[in-house]
Order: C-alpha cells, then sequence, then structure tokens
C-alpha cells in the first residue's frame, strides 16, 4: 500500500523523479570521463634562463617574472616553478615533497631515476565512489515522501494493521525502485559510448550501494522531523566520512582513523570496487558486512518508527 | 520592520538543520578536510589547513543560497508572511527584512570564524588582511542569498528549489576548484570555469593572501553587487506572498 502510494505520488510530482534521475546520469557521465580520462601531465612554470623539453609526464611553460604568481601554483595552473636566479635555480610548489625531489633530480639531470607517481589512472574504483556519495543524496532527496507523512499519516498507517517493518520496507522499496532504474539505464546507456566494458560484479556493487544508501537514509530520516533536515545532516554526514573512508585520497596512517574506517560503509565499497580493478573475485566478507549494516540501519529505524507512534 | 526582523532572526536561530549547518559544518569540514589532505601539500608556502580553510568557507559561504527561500517560504512562515502580508506594511519592508537576517546571521558566524582561525593561525587568511577576506565575504554572501531568493521566486517550490540550488552549488564548487583543481578536469571545463562566481571569488582571495595583488578586489566586489541588484530586482518584481 505505502509502496504503491509513493509510486504513485512520484508519478504526481514528477519534478523529483526527474531531478534525481539527471543528477544520477550527470553522476554516471562523470564518472565514466574520469575514468577514461588520460593521467594529467604536470604543468611546470620556468622563469628564466631554462630550457627543458616537454614530454608526456611534464610540460615545460616559459613565463616571464612579471606573471609569476604564487596563486596561479595554489589554484593549480601550475604544478611547480623553476626560478633561475644568477645561475643557481630554485624549485617552488605546494604540492608534496616527492614532486620537489623529482624537480630538483631534473635540474641535476638525473631525470626519470626517481620519477614522481603521477596519478594513477582512474579506474573502476572511482565510478564506484562517486557513485556512492551521489545515491546517498538521491536517496536523502527521495525520502520527501517519508516526511510529507510524517505529519500525522504515518501514525494512522501504523496504528492499523500494518507492521512497522512492512512500513520502513515498502519505503526503502519505492525509493530503491526509484534510483535503481536511471542507475542501471545510465549504465547500460554511458558506459559503452566511454569502451568502458560492463561487468556483472559492477551491477551487483551498485544494487548493493543502494541497499546501504537507503537503508541508511531511511534511518537518518526516522531520527529528523524535517526532510531539509535529514538532507543537510546527511549531506554533511555522507561529505566527512567518505573523506574519512580514503576512498579518494590516502589518507595518513593514524590509529584513530583506522579504527574508524573499520565502521564505514564506504570502506568495504571501496575494497570491492578494489577488487574489480584488481580482477580478482569479490571479498565475501564486504559483502556479508555491508548486508549486516544495512540490516542493522533497518533494526534501528523500525524501533524508532515504533516509538514515534 | 524591526518586528519581521526579530522574528525572522528568531526563527532563524530555531532552525536546528540550517544553524548546524552554519555553525558546525565550517570548522569540522576545514579540520577533516585539512587533516585528510595534509599528505598533498608540502606546507612551504601553505599547508592543506590553509588551502581548504579558504575554499570551504567559500563553499559554504555560497552554499547559504539555501537560507532566504526557507525564511520566505518556508513551511512555518508561509502562513505568517499571509498575516504580514495583509497589514498595512509595505511589500518591500517584507523581503528586505528576510535579506539583512539571511545575510547578517551567517555573515557573523563566519567572519567570526576567519577572525579565530586567522587569530590562532589555524588558517592564514591573510593576517593583516583578513579584512579583505571577510568583506569579499560579505559580497559573496548577498550575492548567494539574493541568488537564491530569485531562483525561489520564479520556481515557486521552496522544497524542489532548495534541491535544485544544493546541486548548482555543488556543480559550480566542483568545477571552481574547491575541492581539487580545476585544471584536472581539461581545457574545457578550465574555460566554463571562468564564469564562476566561485572561481572569481576563490582567485582574487588567493591574489590578495599570496601574491599582495589586489588588482581584482575592486571588479570582484562590483561584479558580486552587480548580480546581487539584478536579482534582489528580480525577487521585488516577483515576490507576492499570497499567491504561494
Amino acid at each position: 500500500m505505502v509502496f504503491k502510494n509513493n509510486i504513485y505520488r512520484m508519478w504526481k510530482e514528477k519534478n523529483y523523479v526527474w531531478l534525481s534521475s539527471i543528477i544520477i546520469l550527470v553522476t554516471i557521465w562523470v564518472s565514466a570521463y574520469v575514468t577514461t580520462m588520460k593521467s594529467p601531465s604536470l604543468t611546470i612554470g620556468t622563469i628564466g634562463d631554462i630550457h627543458y623539453h616537454s614530454s608526456n609526464d611534464f610540460v615545460f611553460e616559459n613565463i616571464s617574472k612579471t606573471n609569476y604568481s604564487r596563486s596561479n601554483l595554489i589554484r593549480g595552473k601550475y604544478d611547480a616553478y623553476i626560478i633561475e636566479k644568477k645561475g643557481s635555480y630554485t624549485v617552488e610548489t605546494t604540492k608534496s615533497k616527492e614532486l620537489k625531489e623529482t624537480i630538483e633530480s631534473i635540474l641535476e639531470k638525473k631525470i626519470s631515476k626517481k620519477p614522481y607517481s603521477l596519478p594513477q589512472k582512474i579506474k573502476y574504483s572511482t565510478s564506484l565512489n562517486l557513485l556512492t556519495v551521489t545515491l546517498m543524496i538521491i536517496s536523502l532527496i527521495l525520502f520527501k515522501y517519508y516526511f510529507d507523512e510524517r505529519k500525522g499519516i504515518n501514525k494512522r498507517i501504523l496504528i492499523s494493521m500494518f507492521s512497522c517493518t512492512n512500513y520502513v520496507f515498502q519505503h526503502i522499496l519505492s525509493v530503491s525502485l526509484i534510483i535503481i532504474i536511471p542507475t542501471l539505464l545510465g549504465i547500460l546507456v554511458i558506459f559503452p559510448f566511454y569502451n568502458i566494458s560492463l561487468k556483472l560484479s559492477y551491477l551487483f556493487i551498485v544494487l548493493l550501494i543502494v541497499l546501504i544508501s537507503t537503508s541508511f537514509t531511511m534511518m537518518l530520516s526516522s531520527f529528523n522531523r524535517k526532510n531539509q533536515g535529514a538532507l543537510l545532516i546527511g549531506t554533511m554526514l555522507t561529505a566527512i566520512l567518505t573523506l574519512i573512508s580514503g576512498n579518494f585520497f590516502t589518507i595518513k596512517n593514524n590509529y584513530f582513523i583506522n579504527k574508524v574506517q573499520i565502521l564505514l560503509p564506504q570502506t568495504y565499497i571501496n575494497t570491492l570496487a578494489e577488487n574489480i580493478d584488481k580482477n580478482v573475485t569479490l571479498s565475501l566478507f564486504s559483502i556479508i558486512v555491508l548486508i549486516f549494516m544495512s540490516i542493522l540501519f533497518l533494526m534501528i529505524s523500525i524501533i524508532k518508527n515504533m516509538k514515534l507512534l | 520592520m524591526k518586528t519581521i526582523i526579530k522574528q525572522d532572526f528568531f526563527n532563524l536561530l530555531k532552525n536546528k538543520p540550517i544553524m548546524m549547518y552554519l555553525v558546525i559544518y565550517p570548522p569540522l569540514l576545514i579540520i577533516v578536510t585539512g587533516f585528510v589532505f595534509q599528505n598533498y601539500f608540502n606546507n612551504e608556502i601553505l599547508s592543506s589547513y590553509d588551502y581548504y580553510g579558504i575554499n570551504i568557507l567559500v563553499f559554504l559561504t555560497t552554499a547559504s543560497v539555501i537560507i532566504l527561500p526557507e525564511l520566505m517560504f518556508g513551511s512555518n512562515v508561509k502562513h505568517v508572511n499571509f498575516r504580514i502580508i495583509y497589514s498595512p506594511i509595505s511589500r518591500e519592508k517584507m523581503y528586505i527584512s528576510k535579506i539583512i537576517v539571511a545575510v547578517i546571521v551567517p555573515f557573523i558566524i563566519f567572519s567570526s570564524y576567519i577572525f579565530i582561525f586567522n587569530l590562532f593561525k589555524i588558517v592564514n587568511y591573510g593576517s593583516n588582511n583578513a579584512v579583505d577576506m571577510i568583506i569579499i565575504e560579505f559580497f559573496l554572501l548577498l550575492f548567494s542569498i539574493s541568488f537564491g531568493g530569485a531562483f525561489c521566486v520564479f520556481s515557486k517550490n521552496e522544497d524542489l528549489s532548495t534541491k535544485i540550488l544544493n546541486l548548482i552549488v555543488n556543480l559550480l564548487a566542483a568545477i571552481s576548484g574547491v575541492f581539487f583543481p580545476v585544471y584536472l578536469l581539461g581545457k574545457n571545463i578550465e574555460k566554463i570555469s571562468i564564469i564562476s562566481p566561485i572561481s572569481l571569488v576563490l582567485n582574487t582571495i588567493y591574489e590578495i593572501i599570496y601574491d599582495g595583488n589586489f588588482a581584482s578586489f575592486i571588479p570582484t566586489i562590483s561584479i558580486l553587487l552587480f548580480f546581487s541588484v539584478i536579482f534582489i530586482s528580480l525577487i521585488h518584481l516577483n515576490y507576492h506572498p499570497e499567491k504561494y
């Protein structure tokens, strides 16, 4: 009944479905774009009497002293500057020490002996991690229909013969359905355009992401009175937890962070995504943990919704 | 007008999600991103905290677009607005009061963070030039708030417009290099980023702090003010609370 009603309301208020579908399709397009994007070469600005030939990894651009600005270095227009002054050279960069050492070795003509590791070619893992962030936020948007019922309709439904488990489950099912359709369609249509081979294991992980996202947002929504509140807190949590999970950027080894990462679904999604990149069987442990987490979120949602009565 | 300002001020303070977003999000996000990305900076020119301290604050300032729609059309003020509009008070006073509250509250919170972080050298907001950062922050806030209001007045749906506005801000942030340098995304995206207000503001702030170059300061403020006036004019022409 709740499922049918939600689908009916989504059909009546198509704007939300359109908005979610557009965001999902744009994310899939962006993920396909970055997955197949060439590794960027490093741009080095040279000031003074310095002449180097650009290669695939390094592009040298001679610039005048008047065009020198540190803000260009910070904003990423240049990865480093080599400044020549009376025969001596200084290297300026905001980036890691490894890059500075590599450029210094170029100056000492020890090129390529210890090359700076360019960002690795982006693979399925980046695409899946991007989808995780987006699908969590989309679920929060689509739980609008749950919040519409929080004004009292939920109590009327729950004091009838309708079980709370069934109520929560049907909300999750309707949101999952609206997410899965554009996601699968987007993957099936956009990926072939970028010559990205489709894998069943990839689609399986997408389904797991939908499951964990909808159950997590259901739990979050149960604890918030308004959709806007859940959206703001959920977006904040998703952004911070994704950063801490280290899925996009490697984090310095830290005891506390390592312990927190164990509790994050993103960590297990990333493990599965890396399994695809390495072409190995999906980690059964990660799959079980993700399913277990989803059930836990569902149970918390059910208990909270019972208490709302 | 004073009464409306006072009432909207308390309404905003009582709005837990927005207040959490304004008070907790900036320090939390700056500390987390600064920590996560510290390996990617060598700290000679700037640290990850300096970089993300500026980027995140500019991003959050732009993301304040959702505040005015909430004050204008939020479910808890909708009916109150009906009562005000039928009282002998000019329509201008109503939306101007809301704009004042929507700009002043986040401005006080964000500039306090700039002041504190700069004072304790957690983030370099320009040391002695931090006032310039605060001035730019004010005009960016005015731009974002008026843009949010104008957008909502046209869409006539507060809930949907805040969601679309969130999407627009995140997209602008991504193409403006808030999270990673925009040059990584290729030449075409780099060209598009020129039209982004976030990109314009970030370039100006970095030029002031790290090059001591104030050439873009006045043009940036003028551009933000120009568009703010346009957006406020659109609000003036289209804000009719009795129609919502």
